[in-house]
C-alpha cells in the first residue's frame, strides 16, 4: 500500500471511530452471468471499452438531471444490436448494483438488482465518504452484518433506479446508438 | 437443494423473491419470471403512477359511466370495502386527493370531490362506478395482494419467501423470522421476531422526510405518527391494508385482533409492543 492511499485509508479508518459506525445491510441476488441470461436469454455478446468524456458527461447530466458519477461504463453489446448494461445507484438510504438491458431503440427491457446495499446511519451524508467504502472490504471499516435477512420496515421507493434508468437511457441516447 | 434470490424494482419498490426447492436453478428461474410476472400485471393494472393503468382509467371515469374491471381489481376494491365497513371508515383508499396534495402522488389534474368516501364505490358485477368524482389509490392495499398472487402459484415444494418492500410472506413461516427496521434520528435498530402467521406488512414514515402516506378519512389530515407498526395476518393482503389502520386508530389492538390479525409497534426509543 503506498502512502497516499494508507493515509486515505487511515483517515477513514479515524472518521469511523470517531462517529457511531454504520450498519451496513448488503444482499447479492444474481451475478451478471445470470441476469444476462434472464435478461437477454442465449443471445451472444461482447463486452465494450467505454469511457465517457467530460463534455459527454456533462451531457447526460443536463438532458437526464442526474450526476454521472463513473465515466467508465460497463457495457455489452447484443448480437441483436441492443445493450446489456451493468450500472451503480447510490442513493440517500441505498446503494445498487443493477442490470440493464436497452432493445436497439434504446428502450428498456429488463432490470434486475444485482446488490443491494442499506445504511442505516444518517449522520454521514457526504457522498465522498459513501463511495469510499464502495468496491472496497467494507468490514475493515463498517459494521457488515451479511446475515440479515427477510427484512421489513417502510417502504424505500425506487426513485434512484429510475434516475438511474434515465440517466442510462440518455447515455445510451447520446453515446451508445452511435458506437 | 438449490436456492435463487431476485430483486427487481415494481410496485414502487423492491421486490425480493427467495425461492428454494428440490429442482434445478434453471427451474427455480423459470418459476420466479412466471412469479415476477404476476406482479407486473398488478403493477400495470393498479399504478396510479400510471396513467394508462386501470386504476387511472377508473379515476376519470367511473364516475361518469360503469367501467367494466379485471377479476383483480374487483378482488383489491371489494376487500378494501370490505375493510372500510369493518373499521367504520379508517381504511380508505380515496384519500389519495390528500397524498396527492402532498407530492407523494402526481397530479393528473384530473376532478375530485373533498367530500367523497369509501361510501360513494359501487361495484356489481366486475364494473365499478363512483357517486362522487373521486381519486383512489390502491397502495395501501395492492401490494400486499400481489405479493399473494404471485405466491399462489407455487406448491407446498418449493420454499418461497416474496418480500415486495416491507410486505412480505412466507410459505414455510413456522419457526422463521422476520427482522424489523426502525430508524429515527435517535434510533436505528434491527429487531428480530418470530414469524406467528404467514404474512407481514410494516408501515412508517421515517423515509419519507417529514411527509406522511397516513392520511386521516375523518379530517383530511396527514398523521405524523413516529411508530413503526407491523401487522401479521393469513394474508398479505389484509397485513398491508391494516398497517394504515394501526395509525389511525386508538382502539388498534382490539380492531386488528378481530381480523384475526395481530399488531406489534415499535416507538421512537426502539421499544417494541405487541397485543
Amino acid at each position: 500500500m503506498n502512502r497516499r492511499s494508507f493515509t486515505k485509508y487511515l483517515s477513514c479508518f479515524s472518521l469511523s471511530l470517531a462517529l457511531k459506525p454504520l450498519q451496513l445491510h448488503a444482499k447479492t441476488y444474481l451475478t451478471i452471468e445470470e441476469a444476462k441470461k434472464i435478461l437477454c436469454g442465449n443471445a451472444k455478446m461482447e463486452k465494450v471499452s467505454v469511457v465517457l468524456t467530460k463534455a459527454q458527461m456533462k451531457s447526460i447530466k443536463k438532458h437526464s438531471k442526474t450526476r454521472v458519477r463513473n465515466s467508465v461504463l460497463k457495457v455489452w453489446r447484443v448480437e441483436d444490436k441492443g445493450w446489456f448494461i451493468v450500472d451503480q445507484v447510490i442513493g440517500k438510504h441505498e446503494n445498487i448494483d443493477m442490470a440493464v438491458a436497452l432493445t436497439k431503440d434504446g428502450k428498456v427491457t429488463g432490470i434486475e438488482i444485482l446488490v443491494y446495499r442499506e445504511t442505516y446511519g444518517h449522520e454521514i451524508r457526504n457522498d465522498k465518504w459513501r463511495v469510499q467504502f464502495y468496491g472496497r472490504d467494507s468490514s475493515e471499516v463498517l459494521k457488515l452484518d451479511k446475515q440479515i435477512k427477510n427484512i421489513s420496515g417502510a417502504t424505500l421507493s425506487c426513485r434512484h433506479v429510475t434516475d438511474g434508468i434515465n440517466r442510462l437511457t440518455h447515455t445510451w441516447e447520446q453515446v451508445l446508438r452511435n458506437l | 437443494m438449490n436456492t435463487i434470490s431476485r430483486c427487481k424494482p415494481l410496485l414502487g419498490t423492491y421486490v425480493e423473491l427467495t425461492l428454494c426447492a428440490d429442482e434445478s436453478r434453471d427451474v427455480l428461474i423459470d418459476m420466479s419470471i412466471s412469479a415476477f410476472s404476476k406482479i407486473e400485471k398488478i403493477e400495470s393494472l393498479m399504478s396510479f403512477h400510471n396513467v394508462k393503468s386501470e386504476l387511472s382509467y377508473i379515476n376519470r371515469f367511473a364516475h361518469i359511466k360503469a367501467c367494466c374491471i379485471s377479476k383483480d381489481t374487483e378482488a383489491v376494491l371489494n376487500k378494501a370495502l370490505q375493510i372500510s365497513k369493518k373499521t367504520d371508515g379508517l381504511f380508505d383508499v380515496t384519500i389519495a386527493p390528500s397524498l396527492v396534495r402532498q407530492g407523494i402522488l402526481p397530479n393528473n389534474k384530473w376532478s375530485f370531490a373533498d367530500s367523497a368516501s369509501w361510501k360513494d364505490i359501487y361495484i356489481e358485477n366486475r364494473e365499478v362506478s363512483f357517486y362522487k368524482p373521486m381519486l383512489i389509490d390502491l397502495g395501501g392495499i395492492a401490494k400486499g395482494y400481489a405479493v399473494d398472487l404471485a405466491m399462489s402459484i407455487f406448491d407446498d415444494k418449493v420454499n418461497v419467501i416474496i418480500n415486495a418492500g416491507g410486505d412480505l410472506k412466507m410459505s414455510h413461516w413456522m419457526g422463521q423470522y422476520v427482522q424489523v427496521k426502525y430508524i429515527s434520528p435517535k434510533v436505528k435498530k434491527i429487531i428480530k421476531i418470530p414469524m406467528i402467521a404467514p404474512a407481514v406488512a410494516t408501515s412508517a414514515n421515517y423515509y419519507l422526510d417529514g411527509k406522511s402516506a397516513i392520511i386521516s378519512p375523518k379530517t383530511g389530515k396527514t398523521i405524523l405518527v413516529k411508530n413503526s407498526y407491523s401487522v401479521f395476518a393469513e394474508n398479505c393482503i389484509l397485513a398491508d391494508a391494516l398497517t394504515k389502520v394501526a395509525f389511525l386508530s386508538a382502539q388498534k389492538n382490539n380492531l386488528i385482533n378481530s381480523f384475526g390479525a395481530k399488531l406489534v409497534s415499535i416507538n421512537q426509543k426502539g421499544i417494541i409492543s405487541t397485543t
